[in-house]
């Protein structure tokens, strides 16, 4: 063995050599996923949108242009968390919190602006706008697994010790305040999407199980006594309901869940081709690229395209449940369960949805529907996967 | 969550034993993960196995839950109504109604609706309320009314005038609105989406000469919730005949509505015509009716009506019919109070409503749905059955001013006392004895209070034989068939009533405010409570005079002088000639219909018609008909006063002439308003007086109401092409 020499290697080489095994490390399956469910869900927008545009003398591809915008800056924000890692975020977790609190606050002031009732966005330059409460979901994340991993002074950081009562109230607390800022909105939808992440992410950081059906048992009572004190206007009630029957009110509030079910059903297991449903292409289904974007997959791209999306979500979950059990650490594996589990309510309440099996409320499809905001959120939380992924890999 | 009780219980330090890597290296494998580098803790290792069975589950379900719809269902929704094509109705013309000599009883002419499409407004953000009060606006329809009729009749919350119509069907809004206050509407469609305007004909009934016969005519009105479902060709904006010849011929008139099949485009405003059948104009119906003389008969109705009032009487109600004796055909028949038909069209005000569904009951039609006690004009059916059990035609009987049965006083009523009469004579005066002194005898004969097996009944079942107590089986809906009591319906009533009355024998009347009234009903409860089953003679005797427990039609009464006048033959009543296509070809024509005969031999048939034809010229019409050429056109005729507890009596009146060779038959009774001489009778002679074209004491052919002086011989050439 002859020695070459004694300089040890320079530093920038093993930068280099970190990156390149970053980028070849890098879960290509879950990022494909996405990348691909972002693709289909591009192409479903445009056939959704394309008709209703040109009849109204716009550019057919408005939509489809934006929402490639979106991925791609999408794209870069995850590539960007994933290289700044979870671990730098961990420390600025009450930054992000706190900045996605200030944004809930202003949309509710008049600088917010409604949209179907719903109080939501915060208007942009260009066209463009902002939905403060889909980067919430990444922000309360970030600050509830915290939170849920702060073990005390002794800090044994791994041991399986289950979060002092303490910290799940603070928990409770940090992730209530924004569900109650965004249920003044009121977007009930995205309110729950926060409440069942939050609930299992204290499953997973291990609560005892007594507390866990304990709170079950608190929300159904707050549920029951939110109806009963009318807090919920009469529509979110009737949307709750309606699933059950939507042929009760076919043109009230079961209108768009029996349209979305008609375009799905008439699908069958081809579908009519991209561009060729008539539904979709009559425009019949409200809210067709956002909150019903899958009853588009399911009528032209029929019962192969459609599995192929739940499929396709379905290798997400399962990707991103394997980087949370491989988590190098607690808040790796608890952040990672957070954002495992606010894609799998999601998707399944909004294909759910669609499919009349779930009542309909307003929660975008991960990666399909239109949506700044929310491709934003998803694909940081996509960056956050990969960036649990890369560390418990580099420590193999 | 699930959760093994056990390890709730674990303490830190077994933990962190167990939590070595070879534990975590052996859950890895087995679920097929690179050796991660991880410690996973027991506690977070079990729950997010958990989260991955539910994502698998969650997968499954949807996919499972997706094949489901798209495979097994698809079909069905292939088969079910598709929403993104519209069948839309385009109504079909309503043939007409003419009368018996052609002219126009009901038309059409264009009407104005502004219809909205609720799916639109459905996905518009406020639910159409700006589109609401945008019509509101332009037409002046309030707009509570307009949201009214949107509402589906399926729906709990749902009015009187919701609507019938799918939920792809356009709802009429707005109805009969003036064609300036919507011209916007109509002339920018896409200024506003989910409003339509559509022009539809609707009934005109404003015509010369100024006949209502609105009972006869019937009026128009939307489908019903369950009409709709029963009947494939009707629609939510279909309309179909309520009442009257409308409703009765409603399969003729209506036509069939054409459709245009259209598939919508994204608006959901308007599309390509995919299919289209045309609309078949609806039959013509060819009425009985004269308009003419409809609209006497009706001023005369309602002139008698005032005279009574002016004399005091409330004269709540009357009917006054006209009836061709040869064939059944019904020339006019009036109903007092009436309705004004128009006020269907645009739909009801609340006023108006309270008013068609008040105490007074304009709708009803009391020519065919009134039953009355047919009082001294039942006489006839008493004579007849006296006749046919044994009493002598020539024979003379006793007018006492009261028959006693037992220690019960039957008094005369109408009459004063007389010398002993002939049956004729006994009618022409109406003498009430005479015919007690008969009904009294053939109840004994038949056994009294017990009777006999093979007791005859008489008077009851020439009762029937007239035509009383069943339907005359005229051609108009909702028609009642009276009521003639006999031993058996006695006691088949009592088994149904008397439990009510024994109960309130028991109880009373609290709710009857008047003690002295309530006193008298819980007296008669307790009666028919003890015996109510028992036929007495007094029941016997009140039949005979056409009182107690009988009860007939205007149009019964009119049916049985009728066959008097004609020989005995009693004919289904028709208000409807025949069908003309809209081609002018004969579709159908009504023949005379025999349903029985009198059961009068020609010689008691002979003597009744005598009888009756002196009442005008010196009995109880006399001075009613004092003027009257009776030697040119004899009037054979009978008057009538009914008693009626508690209120003033009934004025009848019936006839029919010229006695010798007998054409029409004349029925007027008024309820409340006196005698019938004084009231009914005059009414009636006016009707005559118009037929006849009488003027100062000269019957005047041409001067008749009836062009021609009589009804036409068939189906009037005006309106029949050959």
């Amino acid at each position: 063995m002859t020695v070459t020499t004694t300089a040890p290697a320079p530093q920038r080489p093993v930068t280099r050599l970190k990156l390149a095994n970053d980028v070849k490390r890098t879960d290509f399956v879950l990022v494909g996923a996405a990348l691909l469910l972002s693709i289909i869900g591009a192409a479903l927008i445009f056939s959704a949108t394309r008709g209703k545009l040109i009849a109204a003398d716009q550019d057919p591809r408005l939509f489809l242009d934006k929402q490639m915008i979106n991925i791609v800056i999408g794209i870069i924000l995850g590539w960007a968390v994933s290289s700044v890692g979870y671990r730098t975020l961990r420390a600025s977790a009450w930054w992000v919190y706190g900045a996605a609190l200030l944004l809930l606050l202003l949309v509710l002031t008049p600088a917010g602006t409604t949209l179907n009732g719903i109080q939501a966005w915060i208007t942009l330059p260009a066209g463009f706008s902002l939905q403060p409460s889909e980067l919430a979901k990444v922000a309360v994340i970030l600050a509830v697994a915290l939170v849920l991993t702060q073990l005390g002074p002794s800090g044994a950081a791994d041991a399986d010790v289950r979060p002092r009562l303490r910290y799940v109230l603070l928990a409770l607390i940090i992730a209530g305040v924004p569900v109650l800022l965004i249920m003044m909105q009121p977007d009930l939808g995205t309110a729950l999407v926060i409440v069942a992440t939050v609930f299992g992410m204290l499953a997973v950081s291990g609560v005892s199980s007594y507390v866990l059906w304990g709170m079950v048992a608190l929300a159904g009572l707050a549920a029951y006594g939110v109806v009963q004190l009318g807090m919920l206007d009469e529509y979110q009630i009737d949307r709750l309901l309606i699933f059950m029957d939507p042929e009760a009110d076919p043109l009230g509030a079961g209108y768009n869940t029996r349209m979305a079910r008609l375009a799905i059903a008439g699908g069958g297991v081809f579908g009519y081709g991209l561009f060729n449903g008539p539904t979709t292409q009559g425009g019949f289904v409200p809210y067709q690229q956002t909150d019903f974007i899958f009853s588009a997959a399911g009528e032209e791209l029929g019962l192969i395209g459609a599995g192929v999306i739940i499929l396709l979500v379905g290798v997400i979950l399962w990707r991103g449940v394997r980087i949370a059990l491989a988590a190098p650490d607690r808040y790796g594996r608890v952040m990672a369960a957070g954002v495992v589990i606010w894609l799998a309510v999601q998707s399944f309440e909004n294909i759910g949805m669609n499919l009349g099996i779930m009542p309909v409320t307003g929660v975008p499809l991960p990666f399909v529907s239109y949506g700044g905001s929310s491709m934003f959120a998803l694909w940081i939380g996509v960056g956050l996967l990969t960036s649990v992924h890369l560390r418990s890999v580099r420590q193999r | 969550m699930t959760d093994e009780p056990a390890e709730a219980n674990e303490s830190p330090q077994r933990s962190e034993i167990v939590d070595d890597g070879r534990e975590t290296r052996e859950t890895a494998v087995a679920w097929g993960m690179r050796r991660p580098r991880g410690r996973v803790t027991p506690r977070s290792r079990w729950r997010l196995i958990v989260l991955q069975v539910l994502v698998i589950s969650l997968v499954a379900t949807l996919l499972g839950r997706l094949a489901w719809m798209q495979v097994d269902e698809g079909g069905q929704a292939a088969a079910a109504v598709d929403s993104r094509v519209r069948d839309i109705a385009v109504p079909a013309p309503r043939g007409l109604i003419y009368d018996q000599a052609g002219r126009v009883l009901s038309t059409n002419r264009p009407a104005t609706d502004v219809l909205v499409d609720r799916a639109v407004l459905a996905s518009q953000p406020d639910r159409g309320a700006s589109v609401v009060n945008t019509i509101a606006d332009f037409t002046g329809t309030p707009a509570a009314t307009i949201l009214g009729r949107m509402i589906s009749c399926s729906e709990p919350n749902a009015g009187t005038e919701c609507f019938t119509g799918g939920p792809y069907e356009p709802a009429p809004v707005a109805l009969d609105v003036s064609v300036e206050s919507v011209m916007d509407l109509i002339e920018n469609p896409s200024r506003y989406p989910g409003i339509s305007v559509r022009t539809r004909a609707v009934r005109d009934y404003n015509h010369d000469p100024g006949a209502n016969a609105a009972h006869i005519l019937g009026y128009l009105g939307s489908p019903t919730q369950s009409e709709v479902e029963s009947d494939p060709t009707l629609h939510g904006g279909s309309l179909i005949g309520r009442g009257g010849i409308e409703s009765a011929y409603d399969d003729y008139l209506r036509g069939q509505d054409g459709i245009q099949r259209i598939s919508l485009d994204r608006t959901g405003i308007t599309g390509d015509l995919l299919s289209e059948t045309t609309p078949v104009t609806g039959a013509s119906v060819v009425s009985t009716i004269d308009a003419q003389l409809q609209a006497t008969v009706e001023k005369e109705l309602a002139d008698a009506v005032n005279v009574a009032r002016y004399r005091g009487y409330p004269a709540d109600s009357g009917a006054a019919v006209v009836l061709d004796v040869t064939n059944g055909d019904v020339l006019a028949a009036a109903s007092y109070p009436t309705f004004d038909r128009q006020v269907f069209e645009a739909g009801l005000t609340d006023e108006e409503y309270a008013v068609l569904t008040g105490d007074d009951q304009p709708l009803l039609d009391r020519v065919i749905q009134a039953e009355l006690a047919p009082a001294s004009t039942f006489k006839v059916v008493t004579a007849t059955a006296a006749a046919n059990s044994g009493y002598s035609l020539d024979g003379i009987y006793p007018c006492p001013p009261a028959y006693n049965v037992g220690n019960q006083a039957f008094t005369n009523y109408e009459s004063a006392p007389y010398p002993p009469l002939t049956i004729a004579e006994a009618l022409v005066v109406s003498c009430n004895t005479v015919f007690y002194k008969f009904a009294a005898e053939m109840y004994a004969a038949d056994g009294g209070l017990e009777a006999k097996p093979d007791a005859v009944e008489a008077v009851a079942n020439t009762a029937k034989a007239f035509g009383f107590g069943s339907l005359t089986g005229v051609d108009l809906p909702g028609e009642s068939p009276g009521r003639v009591t006999d031993r058996a319906r006695k006691l088949s009533d009592y088994e149904e009533l008397s439990a009510a009355y024994c109960e309130r024998a028991e109880n009373g009347y609290p709710e009857e405010p008047d003690p002295a009234l309530a006193e008298l009903y819980r007296q008669y409860a307790e009666e028919y409570c003890r015996d109510g089953d028992t036929y007495r003679v007094g029941d016997a005797i009140n039949q005979s005079v056409g009182q107690g427990d009988i009860l007939v039609t205007p149009l019964q009464l009119a049916r049985a002088y009728a066959a008097v006048g004609n020989g005995g033959t009693l004919y289904a009543p028709h208000l409807v000639k025949g069908i003309v296509g809209p081609d002018g070809k004969v579709i159908e024509e009504t023949e005379p219909e025999v349903v029985g005969t009198l059961p009068d031999s020609p010689e008691v048939l002979a003597y009744i018609q005598s009888a009756l034809r002196d009442v005008p010229v010196r009995g109880t019409a006399s001075s009613a008909f004092a003027g009257f050429p009776l030697n040119d056109i004899p009037v054979a005729a009978k008057t009538g006063t009914a008693e009626v507890a508690n209120k003033e009596t009934t004025s009848l009146f019936a006839s029919y002439a010229p006695a010798d060779d007998p054409k029409y038959a004349v029925v007027v009774i008024i309820t409340q308003a006196g005698v019938g001489g004084e009231l009914s009778a005059p009414a009636a002679r006016k009707i005559y007086d118009a037929i006849f074209g009488v003027v100062d004491g000269q019957a005047d052919p041409s001067r008749s109401v009836l062009v021609g002086g009589a009804p036409e011989a068939g189906l009037p050439a005006a309106v029949v092409q050959p």
